[in-house]
């Protein structure tokens, strides 16, 4: 299922001329914002400059806003408010400012967002800071850079020697030894399904060496999560949804955004 | 009056170049029109239809952004020139139980911005009055200074008094002799200045003033 609506800038309001700078959309339950900058330019320079500020922060605000919900930055689930269906239609009725959306399209099929957007908005432009795309691990260790996590080791070693099941060094990304251990560790699954296979794997081997070492040391068994973020590709949604039916694993797969509620 | 052009929203501009919006009159947004004056909360200025008895005529702003969920977000608080406004604005919607007041709101740009409120069409409820919060609580979160908030909420319920049910009289004698429509003047005035649904609010608003 696909919904979107087109984000216009009507420059003069009784001649009716606006122009379309971005485009807001849910493919499966992604949501997805993206602007053409020339044109927002463009449409930009009709406003006066304080209209201009607080347009072009609106934009700003809500590329962020969007973009954050696809990094998994935020526990708000993808479409609830404010990106609900309903609330976009109802958003398309209110035509009485400079910004202003379409009404609201809906498609069966699913389609590439890229293509819907060359198709209503025009060609990417892409700024050269724009290429620099920030990793996942980059993301995590902002997140995990609070308070609540002071207690815990980030890149917690695990020496082959000292650990049964792994026959090399590993590294968990956030890990706490108290009565049990708890342990956050990452895995991409924007990588390809060769590298999340590989990934999965390794995590298993760090969750049934740990559980070893605790039973041994007479700890809890401890608490292991495998931490996600949203992707757009179906895939491996299907495989995010498959091990999170999974029983009896050791483990949980949880968001970024829930780590906080896990501590 | 002479009317150039109407886009395909009705909006017109006269000889004047002056624009404007004809809709359908409704009392409900006669009556938010003056609760807005009472409250000292910048409306669209308005004026009965000078020919069709049926509609009235909204002085349309030019340049302005009209809120929603999504474009709420890009306002903060400190960057309004009377945030206390967005409070007086919230107890409004919950007093005459407006669903969704933010698509009333106009944002007027300046090196700080201020608002506009458009009038909305409220009718008289029966269903238990029940305050929550709605989407203008997220704005008024932003008011750094929450003694601005206190003194919004004390003249709300000051400014409500029955000097203002005198006024409601006033307004709904004009309305029907404007439009030549009845309405039950009593139902709108006793719900209007509703001293119970008020005491509730103000209690209710109490308790949110401390958590906020």
């Amino acid at each position: 299922m696909t919904f979107f609506t087109l984000l216009y800038i009507r420059t003069n309001r009784f001649s009716e001329e606006k122009i379309a700078v971005a485009i807001l959309a849910n493919i499966e339950g992604i949501p997805y914002f993206e602007k053409d900058e020339s044109k927002l330019n463009f449409a930009l320079k009709n406003l006066s400059p304080d209209m201009r500020k607080l347009v072009k922060k609106g934009i700003r605000l809500m590329d962020f806003d969007v973009n954050k919900i696809r990094r998994g930055e935020t526990s708000l689930s993808l479409f609830d408010p404010p990106y609900a269906k309903r609330m976009l239609k109802e958003i398309s009725q209110g035509k009485r400012g400079v910004l202003c959306y379409s009404e609201l399209y809906e498609l069966e099929k699913v389609i590439s967002f890229d293509k819907l957007f060359a198709k209503y908005i025009g060609t990417k432009s892409v700024s050269p800071s724009k290429t620099k795309t920030n990793t996942f691990k980059a993301r995590f260790k902002d997140y995990i850079d609070t308070q609540k996590f002071a207690q815990f080791a980030v890149n917690y070693k695990l020496k082959a020697n000292s650990y049964p099941f792994i026959y090399r060094d590993m590294t968990i990304d956030l890990c706490r030894k108290s009565n049990y251990f708890t342990v956050f560790h990452t895995v991409d699954f924007s990588k390809s399904i060769q590298t999340i296979q590989t990934h999965i794997s390794r995590f298993r081997l760090i969750v049934q060496s740990l559980q070893q070492v605790s039973q041994e040391e007479g700890l809890g068994t401890g608490r292991y999560y495998m931490v996600y973020e949203s992707t757009s590709a179906r895939e491996k949604m299907e495989l995010i949804k498959a091990i999170r039916a999974e029983k009896n694993m050791g483990y949980k797969i949880i968001r970024m955004t829930e780590m906080k509620d896990y501590v | 009056m002479e009317v150039i052009t109407r886009n395909s929203e009705g909006v017109g501009i006269n000889g004047s170049l002056e624009t404007f919006l004809d809709i359908k009159a409704d009392p409900g947004k006669v009556f938010f029109a003056l609760f807005l004056k009472q409250l000292h909360l910048p409306g669209i200025n308005w004026a009965y239809h000078p020919t069709d008895r049926d509609m009235i005529r909204l002085e349309e702003p030019e340049e302005v952004i009209q809120l929603d969920e999504i474009k709420n977000m890009a306002i903060e608080a400190n960057e309004l020139v009377y945030p206390a406004q967005t409070y007086s604005y919230f107890l409004l919607t919950q007093y005459l139980q407006i669903e969704k007041p933010l698509s009333s709101l106009f944002l007027v740009p300046g090196r700080k911005s201020q608002f506009l409120f458009d009038l909305i069409d409220f009718q008289p409820k029966t269903e238990a009055f029940q305050p929550k919060r709605n989407g203008v609580i997220s704005l008024v979160k932003g008011i750094r200074n929450k003694k601005i908030i206190r003194e919004a909420h004390e003249s709300f319920f000051v400014l409500l008094d029955q000097k203002f049910g005198e006024r409601l009289n006033t307004a709904c004698l004009a309305w029907q002799s404007k439009t030549g429509q009845t309405i039950n003047k009593s139902r709108w005035l006793a719900y209007c200045v509703d001293k119970d649904r008020l005491k509730k609010l103000e209690k209710f608003s109490t308790d949110l003033i401390q958590e906020l």
